[in-house]
């Protein structure tokens, strides 16, 4: 019986990380736009984003036109945030870690830290079910206890094609908070993504954000310089 | 001298001939002298609680620190000497109480709130005594050793992060190079404190768990240690200062906490400004009696003056008559004060304006503290600035024309 246990606790870990290495690949080229939404307003950004392996990202955004070149490198677990009209690389200290990236709902963390969700957890398959002929898992996910993770459990509900479908974030007391949805599936960049997903808080429906993929590219060529903080300040 | 017995039973019976100006005259005194003690033993009370819960905090009447660390509280100015090589210096020493503790800025997170907090990583064994939390009346429990895992938080953060007692909550500080360094615990034990700030400032994990978190090994960031008495911490800073060597730097706790050493000595200038203040007031009431005592007996004191008595005994006896109107209402005003104390000293509730009180850091219940030193200051300021007072009237008494003042009419 334990024998049996471990085999099905890597199997869903496998999956987990499959879908990560999936989203991420070894390498990727996405433009983006991401669209904030309040019940009083709404604005939306496009971006530019470069991720290499696990560690690296670069995002750069080129609309709107006043908040053309904010930047945000991460590696590893830092984070660093560059602003042309303040001239300045400010690095994010622990402190703010837990404040919203670029107003968004996505805490820097959730961008700085994505992979955790690999090791950080334990999972386990919660049920497997056929949605329009393909397998999908429902995949438990709970923070080893001194994880550095608020949340009771993440369900993760991700398909044979390592595309999440929903990720959902409960509190301890197992009352669902907040949930990142993939509204639209399809083939880009020579995969199958999540298109357009949704980010949004269970106590405020009409508070979201939406992040929407234009354009991806995997396994392309990008050189370790395009991570460097003097890249973040002056792109070339 | 040889006429003060006789001055001093005409006096006496001066005071008594008119004595209903007199009652008056004591009670103003006596209320006066009351006014200043119970008034002043107030303040000192909420100022020697205010002080007592600030040392419980800081903790430690001497620290040691990294010579940067009070400048800039961060991990990167801590202190290189592991638990033994502490031990081996301090723990011979015999001083009341010490521990060494690691303390920098944190912030704590639940799944909806996030708050700045000083993290405490401490030995819970070895802070027993000195702590501002008794661990026994932590809900929950409190730290059992400097290798436990869990975290014990106030009351009201837990509240402020809608959190409770066996949940997780998430610590997220900085490790010496700038990495964030971040971890669950386990909410095991919710504390209260005298100060509601305290319950949200201060969060509790052991040594070990934060050392670990920290990235530091065994180092720490401050040594604490406990004297006998906190008015007095000079015998413990030597002893401190001379088992480190210059490269820690050794601080009295009115060092560090300037606005608690800054309140102790500002409350001393403070008695002696209020008692002159009463005081003043006071001597208007106390010069017009004189003065009118005066005026009534014009022929009288001429009449002495003429029967032979010398100026000098005229004044002596007008003085001598505000001396002792001053000392009887000083009596019954230090009987009044003893009396009101007393049945205070189980505290006075002011819960009430608890609120106001605690924004500038002074606790709930007052506790009346009537002090030998405060009650002689107000005793002795008072006969002094009495003589002082009663001088002029005295003088212009002595100074009669004996013939012009017994022929005065009124």
């Amino acid at each position: 019986m334990p024998a049996f246990a471990a085999d099905e606790e890597r199997t869903a870990t496998d999956i987990v990380r499959d879908a990560v290495n999936h989203w991420r690949g070894l390498s990727s080229y996405t433009e983006m736009t991401m669209v904030i939404h309040r019940p009083d307003w709404e604005r939306s950004m496009t971006m530019r984003a470069w991720t290499l392996g696990q560690d690296q990202t670069l995002v750069r955004v080129i609309e709107p036109k006043k908040d053309r070149g904010n930047g945000t490198l991460t590696d590893k677990n830092s984070m660093w945030t560059y602003s042309p009209k303040v001239n300045r690389v400010i690095k994010i200290p622990s402190s703010m870690m837990g404040q919203s990236w670029m107003g968004s709902d996505f805490s820097n963390k959730d961008v700085a830290r994505m992979d955790d969700i690999i090791d950080q957890y334990d999972h386990a398959i919660l049920s497997e079910e056929e949605v329009d002929g393909i397998t999908v898992y429902e995949i438990e996910s709970i923070p080893h206890e001194d994880a550095p993770v608020v949340w009771g459990r993440e369900v993760l509900k991700i398909r044979d094609d390592h595309v999440v479908f929903e990720h959902a974030f409960y509190d301890q007391d197992g009352e669902l908070v907040k949930t990142l949805e993939s509204l639209e599936i399809g083939e880009m960049g020579g995969r199958t993504i999540a298109k357009r997903q949704r980010m949004s808080k269970i106590d405020t429906p009409d508070e979201w954000t939406e992040i929407g993929v234009n354009e991806v590219e995997y396994e392309i060529e990008l050189k370790e310089s395009l991570f460097t903080l003097s890249n973040l300040r002056n792109p070339r | 001298m040889r006429m003060l017995p006789v001055l001093t039973r005409l006096a006496w019976r001066y005071l008594w001939r008119n004595h209903r100006r007199t009652i008056i005259m004591l009670s103003a005194i006596s209320i006066g002298a009351w006014a200043m003690m119970f008034m002043t033993a107030l303040s000192r009370g909420m100022v020697d609680q205010m002080i007592l819960d600030g040392i419980s905090v800081l903790p430690g009447h001497v620290q040691v620190h990294n010579p940067q660390y009070l400048d800039d509280p961060s991990v990167s100015n801590r202190i290189l000497l592991g638990e033994n090589e502490l031990a081996d210096r301090f723990a011979s020493l015999g001083f009341k109480a010490w521990a060494s503790r690691v303390k920098v800025p944190a912030v704590i997170s639940s799944e909806y709130e996030s708050r700045g907090v000083t993290l405490l990583g401490i030995d819970p064994m070895a802070e027993r005594e000195f702590s501002f939390v008794s661990y026994d009346e932590v809900e929950g429990r409190f730290l059992e050793s400097a290798e436990d895992t869990g975290i014990v938080i106030g009351r009201k953060l837990a509240d402020k992060l809608d959190t409770e007692l066996g949940k997780r909550v998430v610590l997220m500080s900085q490790d010496p190079e700038n990495e964030i360094a971040d971890r669950g615990f386990r909410v095991v034990g919710l504390f209260t404190a005298n100060m509601p700030a305290f319950e949200e400032t201060f969060v509790f994990i052991s040594r070990k768990a934060a050392q670990k978190m920290l990235r530091i090994g065994d180092a720490t960031i401050e040594v604490v240690f406990l004297g006998d008495d906190y008015r007095d911490v000079e015998p413990t800073y030597e002893r401190v200062v001379a088992a480190v060597d210059g490269t820690l730097k050794v601080s009295r706790w009115h060092e560090i906490d300037t606005y608690l050493g800054t309140m102790l000595k500002v409350m001393d200038g403070f008695v002696l400004v209020w008692v002159v203040v009463i005081f003043l007031a006071l001597s208007f009431g106390l010069v017009n009696t004189l003065v009118m005592a005066v005026f009534e007996r014009v022929r009288e004191i001429g009449l002495m003056l003429a029967l032979g008595m010398k100026p000098a005994s005229i004044l002596g006896q007008i003085i001598i008559e505000s001396m002792l109107l001053l000392a009887v209402g000083l009596a019954i005003g230090d009987a009044l004060t003893y009396a009101t104390v007393q049945p205070l000293q189980d505290g006075i509730d002011v819960s009430v304006v608890a609120e106001g009180m605690n924004m500038w850091g002074a606790p709930s219940v007052l506790y009346p503290k009537l002090y030998l030193y405060d009650v002689v200051l107000a005793n002795v300021v008072v006969l002094i600035l009495g003589f002082l007072a009663s001088l002029s009237p005295a003088w212009r008494a002595s100074r009669y024309e004996p013939v012009e003042a017994i022929t005065k009419v009124g």
